[in-house]
């Protein structure tokens, strides 16, 4: 099935009333996400997961990834309207949003961002469907051995773009793969590490760890300060002026380039998109001395650059079964849990539910521009509803969605023992997401492996004599001693200039 | 944060030291390739070295204060607290009084207590919370959630 073919198949299943309603849910739910304070995409798709439990795999995926790219824009309402960051990929926006609702200009800033959100994410959404099938095409030639070595480059970039300490980093990667290896051998059916629990045999399911690490720690987070109050500025109109509208035309031409290439690396996050962007902006900028103060560009680029990047971001997902986030990890962890795996072989084994889902990025991003502006009310509505009882519902959804995982109490225990260890962590300036994305990559990495090694009669030499995969491993330990090679220069360089 | 650093870091050594430990009593290699030991041993063993190295570099480096804000104030602590106790007596008594009930006290609690909401709100979201759940997961999602065990809630349906 070539792109257009696939991709017309794809709008016929995504415009059924049944998908356009969980795209519209999706979309409703994920602005809510991205405009609560304190709810990341990430605990935010892990909390709502339940709620599709029950639906057919396709409405799944197209809630759970309309949720996921609908959390970018509900970001920047609580942004620019209130001065408190969504989403952390929305914090630079506060520097001109902010500025632009105090004096007044808060719709346009709103209706850029919209805008902006909806040019970047389309584009990428068009960029998977060019780049879907030719890297499938590729992908396909992958052995074992070449996607175990295409998983530890993943696992290095996320490790090193996921905090400041490499170290720290390496060791929450390493404690995700460890949790991963509890349960029955995949190959031999031996139990591991199970204390003899039967809840174990399976292996710790995904979805509480991820409530625990992500939903339920923020919840723990927030509980420690007091409430907040909402304080709105004025909105006058939304629609942007003629000058507005021609000084956004080159930073959302170059946020939406900038996010769609860094989305395509996994482990960079929208944030650091959203950040390139806007200093990208202040250097290309005639008067930079505008930025901080309302410049629409402030707003334009990064909002753009950080929905290109979400919608880009599934790309890897797609077409390589890679996950380069959190967030998409969990979507990935929707796809396993029915039956599904992306990557490659999705496009050739399910290809009218993998196209139905590319369409619905499409509809997805169109809905959240419609629903975004008119909805503004609305979701000022929500913010003024105090903390306590968002928080109170926030762990009903948990609660429930722990449970009716396998209906046992036991994972309502995982929930919550994830909760307080994400709680600890968060604390203690240890990175949650490489933990979250290798548990789930922790039985791909470790059946591939055992597969390459088995196939090789256990030479492991396997892993570097291929070409592919010995340059992704060369990749993959390039980007792991990189920042270890500047620390040691810098060391070199200070101890030089001492001397001296 | 020295102390929770070297905290965390000593709890890492000590999962890795027992992942070793029970990794060497499962197969290590077999006919077909590697055992169920292989990829656990190495994992520990790799997680081993670095929280070593990381707890060395704790040790060597200079001294960081905790920042700002590290410990929650005494009323964010009883906040805490209140909730994390809520939400353990839930996952006690879920299976014995069933959701409905579970999920009414847990609410109650966390919006009259810590929440400081008042009662008729904390009533009244509690039982959106619990029987409205209820109503929308199982009736009309059609999620199973737990049912009470003891004989008269049973009877009546709880």
């Amino acid at each position: 099935m070539d792109a257009i073919a696939g991709l017309m198949t794809g709008f016929a299943g995504a415009m059924t009333p049944e998908n356009l309603y969980y795209a519209f849910i999706g979309s409703l739910l994920g602005t809510l996400v991205g405009v609560l304070p304190g709810v990341g995409s990430a605990a935010g798709m892990a909390i709502l997961i339940p709620v599709t439990f029950n639906l057919p795999a396709e409405g799944a995926i197209i809630m759970l990834s309309a949720l996921f790219y609908g959390s970018y824009y509900g970001g920047t309402i609580t942004t620019v309207l209130l001065g408190i960051p969504g989403e952390s990929a929305s914090a630079v926006t506060l520097l001109d949003g902010y500025q632009m609702a105090k004096q007044g200009r808060g719709g346009a800033a709103l209706s850029v961002a919209a805008i902006g959100s909806f040019i970047g994410g389309t584009f990428a959404a068009c960029g998977l469907v060019v780049a879907a099938p030719v890297m499938v095409q590729y992908a396909l030639k992958f052995g074992p051995t070449e996607f175990f070595s295409l998983m530890i480059v993943a696992t290095a970039l996320l490790m090193t773009f996921a905090g400041t300490s490499m170290l720290k980093s390496l060791i929450m990667g390493l404690f995700g793969f460890s949790l991963a290896t509890v349960g029955m051998d995949p190959a031999i059916g031996i139990p591991r590490f199970t204390f003899g629990r039967i809840e174990l045999m399976d292996g710790i399911s995904f979805v509480p760890v991820v409530m625990g690490l992500f939903g339920l720690s923020e919840i723990f987070e927030n509980l420690e300060n007091p409430a907040r109050k909402v304080f709105q500025t004025s909105m006058k109109s939304l629609i942007p002026s003629m000058q507005d509208t021609k000084d956004c035309i080159g930073p959302v031409a170059r946020g939406t380039v900038l996010g769609f290439l860094l989305g395509l690396i996994p482990g960079t996050t929208q944030a650091l998109a959203s950040f390139l962007s806007y200093t990208t902006e202040v250097k290309v900028s005639k008067s930079p001395e505008r930025f901080g103060h309302g410049a629409i560009e402030g707003v334009a680029g990064p909002e753009t650059a950080n929905n290109s990047h979400a919608n880009a971001a599934l790309i890897p997902l797609f077409t390589l079964g890679i996950p380069g986030s959190p967030s998409i990890a969990i979507l990935l962890g929707a796809f396993m849990m029915n039956g599904l795996a992306p990557g490659p072989l999705l496009f050739a084994t399910s290809p009218k539910l993998a196209w139905t889902v590319v369409a619905s990025f499409f509809i997805g991003n169109l809905m959240l521009l419609i629903l975004n502006l008119p909805a503004i009310p609305l979701w000022v509505m929500i913010l003024k509803i105090p903390y306590s009882i968002l928080n109170g519902l926030i762990l009903t959804f948990m609660l429930i969605g722990a449970y009716s995982l396998s209906n046992s109490a036991f994972d309502v225990g995982t929930l919550i023992a994830f909760g307080v260890l994400g709680y600890i962590f968060r604390k203690a300036e240890f990175p949650l997401a490489p933990t979250a994305l290798t548990l789930i990559l922790g039985p791909l990495l470790e059946k591939k492996m055992r597969l390459a090694l088995e196939l090789s009669g256990g030479d492991l030499s396997v892993f570097y004599a291929t070409p592919i995969s010995g340059t992704l491993l060369a990749l993959a330990a390039l980007i792991v001693l990189w920042p270890v090679y500047q620390v040691l220069a810098n060391t070199y360089r200070r101890r030089t200039a001492l001397v001296k | 944060m020295f102390i929770v650093n070297i905290a965390v870091g000593l709890a890492f050594l000590c999962l890795s030291i027992y992942m070793v430990i029970g990794s060497i009593s499962m197969k290590y290699y077999t006919d077909l390739g590697p055992g169920p030991g292989f990829f656990p041993f190495w994992l520990a063993a790799i997680m081993g070295v670095l929280t070593t190295l990381w707890l060395v570099r704790v040790f060597v480096g200079p001294r960081q204060p905790l920042p700002e804000g590290f410990f929650p104030s005494r009323i964010g602590a009883l906040r805490l607290a209140g909730v994390l106790f809520a939400l353990i007596a839930y996952a006690l008594v879920a299976d014995i009084l069933g959701f409905r009930i579970a999920m009414l006290l847990f609410l109650l609690f966390v919006l009259y207590g810590p929440g400081r909401q008042s009662v008729p709100m904390s009533i009244a979201i509690a039982v959106l919370g619990s029987f409205g759940a209820y109503h929308l997961f199982h009736d009309v999602l059609g999620t199973h959630l737990p049912l009470s065990n003891i004989g008269f809630l049973e009877n009546l349906g709880l």
